[in-house]
């Protein structure tokens, strides 16, 4: 693929300053704040899982009352889904998806300046619960009736905020979709373009598809508690099991939003670390397509231990392993992509063969529990934790952090410091491993999960997890520091930082001009 | 506002796009309730 680019240099009557940032239509200056933004959720959210690891060192509690521990539990998760790991998907959707697909902007600029605000604003009252009489949220990031019916002061502004981010994610869903259908360059064909254009244009259905389902769901959590409907009691005829199907029928579809776009992160870091083409382009296409679909016929996996006729617990089960086939195409793909490749071993490489080994153990671990049988005994303890933080931390957070690295030199013209890329990846890989393994034998041993005590059999593995938990979350600030090193200055990066870069990303300077493909670029 | 930067025909089709998504998006929300009612 070859292209022409034309760039134009920055005009003079934009605005400066903090204005430049509130009103700016610019898919690069959203992006990076998207970015930001998501950083600065994680170390939130990862404050509140030190506060959980500081409780569970030690047996007995020590640190924080139980009703606050649950409240840390609630708001880790939904900090972490909402505020850090979707932003980041969105703005490296926001940044790249233009340069990507030849196009000057992403089609609705205002819409998606208005997406963005609309977080800090969500994040705001969301994070003001904890100061409310009562506390915040306690009862789970899935807000189960009746228990969050429970929650005090801080429940109508939880609902609240969890629409806002919702109507932020919807916006900016329809916008990526957009743009891809509508703004791509002449001669740019769907199965041309690159794959995590690919996967950002399904996770995109994806969104619109559920968010409205979370949406009604907890509209109707509201109107349970204010207006005097009864949709989840069972006192008034409702059925709070109905809650329940209704969250998973978005839960489970959300857990691949959380991931389709780290497969297409993958699939273009590994051909370029590989020197090779990536191996299966249209079956990846396919299996990301198949795995959307089945997303959408397996939420009641979550719900085996609720009850439901056996016909349900069997097609639930055998629907929900059958995703384990286009999973394995993509893993396959990724090896057979390396096979004899001239592989070097730079950081974002590094996060992303890390990503390949341990999602790939997540994701056994789901093969695991989708056994109806075995999900008996396995449902609601630590080895659920250690599955989905495998999926989602070195999985989603592992593919977003080498996606940083791989596109810092376009975004901010410097190469990073490669030695301290090395440290942050090597410390990160030992300590999440030390954080997150033992869980499964908890979880194995019948540890429950959202418990801020335990009994002591179970102390020895909580030990060695709070330790990996604090070293984890103390290598991320290597990443911090390695981020500001990198965007103060440093050594200058050419516009195709990586000699096996292929992509219309690569064809404009580093770092990418505020203006890029004014004039849409040929593709032959 | 829809990106100026794109021809007359783009747009239509952007502004057709936006509108069907939208559909879809108000389609599932109200149906989620109309269900239950």
């Amino acid at each position: 693929m070859t292209a022409t680019t034309q760039d134009h240099a920055h005009h003079a009557d934009e605005p400066t300053g903090f204005k430049r940032w509130l009103v700016t239509t610019n898919h690069k200056d959203i992006g990076s704040m998207y970015l930001l933004f998501s950083l600065a959720m994680f170390l939130v959210g990862g404050a509140m899982a030190l506060v959980i690891r500081a409780e569970l060192f030690q047996p007995g509690l020590q640190v924080v009352d139980p009703y606050f521990f649950n409240q840390m539990t609630t708001m880790h998760a939904l900090v972490m889904i909402f505020g850090a790991v979707m932003p980041a998907f969105t703005g490296l959707a926001n940044w790249m998806i233009p340069l990507m697909v030849g196009a000057p902007d992403m089609a609705l600029p205002r819409m998606n300046n208005w997406s963005f605000w609309l977080l800090p604003f969500g994040f705001a009252i969301l994070l003001s619960t904890l100061f409310m009489p009562g506390g915040g949220p306690a009862g789970g990031w899935t807000m189960y009736p009746p228990l969050m019916l429970q929650t005090g002061t801080a429940f109508p502004f939880v609902i609240f905020a969890i629409h806002v981010l919702g109507i932020s994610s919807i916006m900016g869903s329809i916008n990526v979709i957009a743009t891809i259908l509508n703004m791509r360059a002449p001669g740019m064909t769907l199965m041309k373009m690159p794959l995590f254009v690919w996967t950002w244009l399904i996770t995109a259905y994806l969104m619109i598809a559920v968010m409205p389902v979370l949406a009604g769901a907890i509209t109707m959590l509201l109107t349970d508690q204010y207006f005097g409907t009864s949709f989840f009691s069972a006192a008034g005829g409702g059925d709070p099991v109905l809650y329940q199907h209704i969250f998973w029928f978005f839960g489970h579809p959300e857990v691949y939003i959380l991931i389709l776009p780290a497969f297409g992160i993958i699939s273009t870091i590994i051909p370029a670390f590989a020197r090779k083409p990536l191996f299966g382009y249209s079956s990846m296409v396919y299996a990301t397509a198949s795995i959307a679909f089945l997303s959408f016929i397996v939420w009641a996996h979550h719900m085996f231990t609720v009850g439901m006729p056996l016909a349900g617990q069997l097609f639930f089960m055998y629907a929900t392993m059958l995703i384990a086939v286009p999973t394995g195409v993509k893993v396959f793909n990724w090896v057979a992509t390396m096979w004899r490749g001239a592989m070097t071993f730079e950081t974002p490489m590094l996060f992303a063969l890390a990503f390949v080994f341990l999602f790939t153990i997540g994701g056994f671990s789901g093969l695991m529990l989708a056994i109806a049988p075995a999900d008996f005994q396995y449902h609601d303890t630590y080895f659920v934790v250690a599955h989905f933080h495998y999926v989602l931390v070195t999985g989603a957070v592992f593919a977003i952090l080498a996606a940083a690295y791989y596109w810092l030199p376009k975004w901010t013209g410097h190469m990073y410091s490669e030695r301290l890329g090395q440290w942050h990846f090597w410390l990160s890989v030992i300590f999440v491993n030390v954080l997150f393994f033992p869980q499964h034998f908890l979880g194995l041993a019948g540890m429950p999960r959202r418990i801020p005590d335990y009994s002591v059999q179970f102390a020895d593995w909580n030990m060695v997890s709070s330790i990996g938990g604090f070293g984890f979350g103390f290598a991320q600030l290597i990443f911090v520091w390695l981020l500001y090193k990198c965007i103060r200055g440093g050594e200058k990066a050419e516009a195709r930082a990586w000699e096996g870069a292929e992509g219309l990303e690569w064809e404009v300077p580093s770092p990418a001009p505020h203006h890029t493909f004014d004039t849409p670029p040929v593709i032959r | 506002m829809i990106n100026r930067e794109v021809g007359r025909r783009t747009r239509r089709n952007i502004r057709w796009t936006v509108f069907l998504l939208v559909l879809v998006v108000l389609g599932i929300y109200l149906g989620v309730f109309l269900d239950r009612l």
